[in-house]
């Protein structure tokens, strides 16, 4: 019986604690039936478990914690971050909230870049030179005597004329209605 | 550190590479080559120097028989700067450089008081633009300034 307690006597504090399996509570629970020493030990254990209950219980009790988070918070100092250090936070935390949308910015800017760069190089209006020397953003002529006449040549240069309004399409040397080339444009445009 | 702080100092990295390419946009002087032309339906007068102009104009229907170069001034002109031409028929053109655009065009403005004209226009460097100034001193006579202009 005595290799039985040794074996049971290792398993009375976490019987007593009820943190045994099932079948190792089956086990120590038979031997205590039968054995007398094991079944005091257990009493003591159990007596010893409840006086340090009610000792760290009263101790606890004794123990005011009002305003203790308080006083730990207040004691730990603020330290001034770098400016890098605090990109970086600030990055991680764009990121980490608004991740989606930061980065479909980033490349939809990326793209806007993209084709505001090929639209600069593109030449604006075609010609027999590969381009258009010249774009009017706005034309206006304030003198009600006279108004605008635009026409185009085809090597891509422009030819803005004024003319009398009374003389529109008769000023002297100008053409009244050019053979095979587009119509004057009497107003702004790309050219 | 908020949101805002991130994005302020992506605005402040790309003013930082673009702001160089902008100033270098917009600070080159632009060389005008003007030619003051008096077109004519009467006479025969032809300047060698005004060829081009008399092939273009004819070509595109246009009854002038005489082409006569009046002036021929040229100016640099620096960004916001003006070059005044003063024309025969007794009116003034004000040719100002606006500035210059990011695909390397010259931004103009024009414009020729006696008529009232005011153009806005983008021209590429070396490109050449005709301008009518309105009627010239004699019948069946008109102006015209041809510019050309390059980015120095």
């Amino acid at each position: 019986m005595a290799g039985a307690c040794d074996s049971v006597s290792r398993l009375l504090s976490p019987y007593a604690d009820d943190a045994l399996g099932v079948s190792e509570r089956k086990v120590v629970a038979a031997h205590l039936g039968a054995c007398a020493a094991c079944t005091a030990r257990l009493g003591d254990l159990e007596a010893l478990r409840g006086a340090i209950s009610a000792y760290v219980g009263a101790e606890t009790a004794a123990v005011d914690f009002t305003g203790f988070g308080d006083a730990v918070l207040s004691r730990i100092q603020k330290e001034p971050l770098g400016l890098m250090q605090r990109l970086r936070l600030g990055w991680a935390e764009l990121t980490a909230y608004h991740g989606g949308l930061v980065y479909s910015a980033m490349g939809a800017a990326a793209v806007a870049v993209a084709v505001i760069a090929v639209l600069a190089r593109r030449p604006v209006h075609g010609g027999a030179r590969g381009g258009a020397d010249m774009v009017v953003h706005n034309l206006s002529v304030s003198d009600p005597n006279y108004e605008s006449v635009v026409m185009h040549t085809d090597d891509g240069e422009s030819v803005i004329m004024v003319v009398q309004r009374h003389d529109k399409g008769a000023a002297p040397g100008a053409p009244a209605a050019p053979s095979g080339s587009p119509p004057a444009v009497p107003h702004g445009g790309n050219l | 550190m908020r949101p805002s702080m991130s994005a302020l100092a992506l605005a402040v990295g790309t003013l930082s590479v673009l702001a160089p390419q902008v100033a270098r946009a917009q600070g080159h002087k632009v060389q005008l080559d003007i030619q003051v032309v008096e077109a004519s339906t009467q006479g025969k007068h032809m300047d060698p120097r005004l060829a081009h102009m008399e092939s273009d104009f004819r070509a595109k229907g246009f009854a002038f028989s005489s082409y006569t170069l009046v002036s021929a001034p040229s100016q640099s002109v620096a960004p916001k700067g003006t070059a005044t031409v003063a024309l025969p028929n007794g009116k003034s053109a004000q040719l100002t450089v606006v500035g210059k655009e990011a695909n390397g065009m010259i931004k103009m403005h024009l414009a020729v008081r006696g008529v009232g004209l005011n153009v806005d226009y983008s021209v590429r460097s070396g490109g050449r633009s005709f301008f009518g100034a309105g009627p010239g001193q004699t019948p069946g006579s008109q102006v015209f300034m041809v510019i050309t202009h390059t980015a120095k």
